[in-house]
């Protein structure tokens, strides 16, 4: 999966979430859940659920600790992605 | 330190399914598990023990200046006294935060501070609001904020602002300069809370 299909996978899994219409429309990878997009914390559980199925990955609790910005979102299913492909 | 966290109960119904499959096993530890599924109303124990650990976690990042997502690492223990109201313990590597959280049938506001007995000289206010949007909502809290410590302290509310740092960490100023003191402010649906202690 390339770069361009995780970020606009990610942004429909977030977008009903989103507090902040502004920033999401400036969306980049360090666009921060909570600081810039407002995301209701309960609702990054809410993600990381949606993500974990949406892309077939378990995200781990140590991964999930630093899942704050998109750019960390993506990478971290990039790289999940990337072992799901290896098995 | 102080940090608090309030939650609307029917914006949280509404917003966050914590039934789906996968949620609670996110958040809460096999002990909190149990807490839910043995109290009288679930949905107000999952939100409970959820405000417990997040106001705890704005303490953390006081203290620490470190972000981080992990429920899981927040651990809660609740006791009820005879008036009904609840306090608890969230222990994070070792460190302990105490809680007390006020319950109704509309919201749980839950204050936590990092060190016991509770300081004297601390204030907590929770709000209603009449609009949900968001900026709104966060005027209010301060607009509200400013007007209790105007009065408290006697100085003029224009005085104050707050100033939040990269770490989303909120500070009181007078007149430009940071007060010696801990404040938290929290909004969820229709209702907002803000919890300061000066020290």
């Amino acid at each position: 999966m390339d770069n361009e299909e995780v970020i606009s996978e990610l942004k429909t899994i977030i977008k009903p979430y989103v507090q902040d219409q502004k920033a999401f429309e400036n969306i980049s990878d360090s666009t921060d859940f909570v600081k810039d997009l407002k995301i209701n914390s309960a609702n990054l559980i809410d993600i990381i659920l949606d993500v974990e199925s949406r892309f077939n990955i378990v995200v781990d609790d140590e991964s999930i600790e630093k899942m704050l910005t998109v750019g960390a979102a993506i990478d971290l299913i990039k790289r999940k992605a990337d072992q799901n492909g290896r098995k | 330190m102080v940090g608090n966290d309030i939650v609307d109960l029917a914006a949280a119904e509404k917003e966050s399914n914590w039934r789906r499959s996968g949620f609670l096993e996110k958040i809460f530890t096999a002990k909190e598990q149990t807490y839910i599924s043995n109290f009288h109303d679930q949905h107000v124990m999952v939100w409970l023990l959820w405000s417990m650990k997040e106001s705890a976690y704005k303490i953390f990042v006081q203290k620490n200046f470190i972000r981080l997502l992990a429920p899981l690492k927040f651990q809660c223990s609740v006791s009820t006294d005879a008036e009904g109201n609840f306090s608890g313990e969230v222990v994070l590597d070792k460190k302990s935060y105490s809680t007390f959280s006020k319950i109704s049938s509309n919201t749980i506001s839950t204050t936590a501070f990092s060190h016991k007995p509770f300081p004297k000289n601390f204030i907590t206010q929770d709000l209603v609001f009449s609009k949900r949007e968001y900026l709104f909502r966060k005027n209010e809290i301060l607009s509200n904020f400013f007007s209790e410590i105007s009065e408290t302290f006697n100085i003029p509310p224009g005085d104050l602002s707050i100033k939040k740092d990269d770490f989303n960490i909120p500070y009181l100023l007078f007149k430009g300069e940071y007060v010696k003191s801990s404040i938290s402010f929290s909004h969820h649906g229709r209702f907002g809370a803000y919890a300061a202690e000066f020290l």
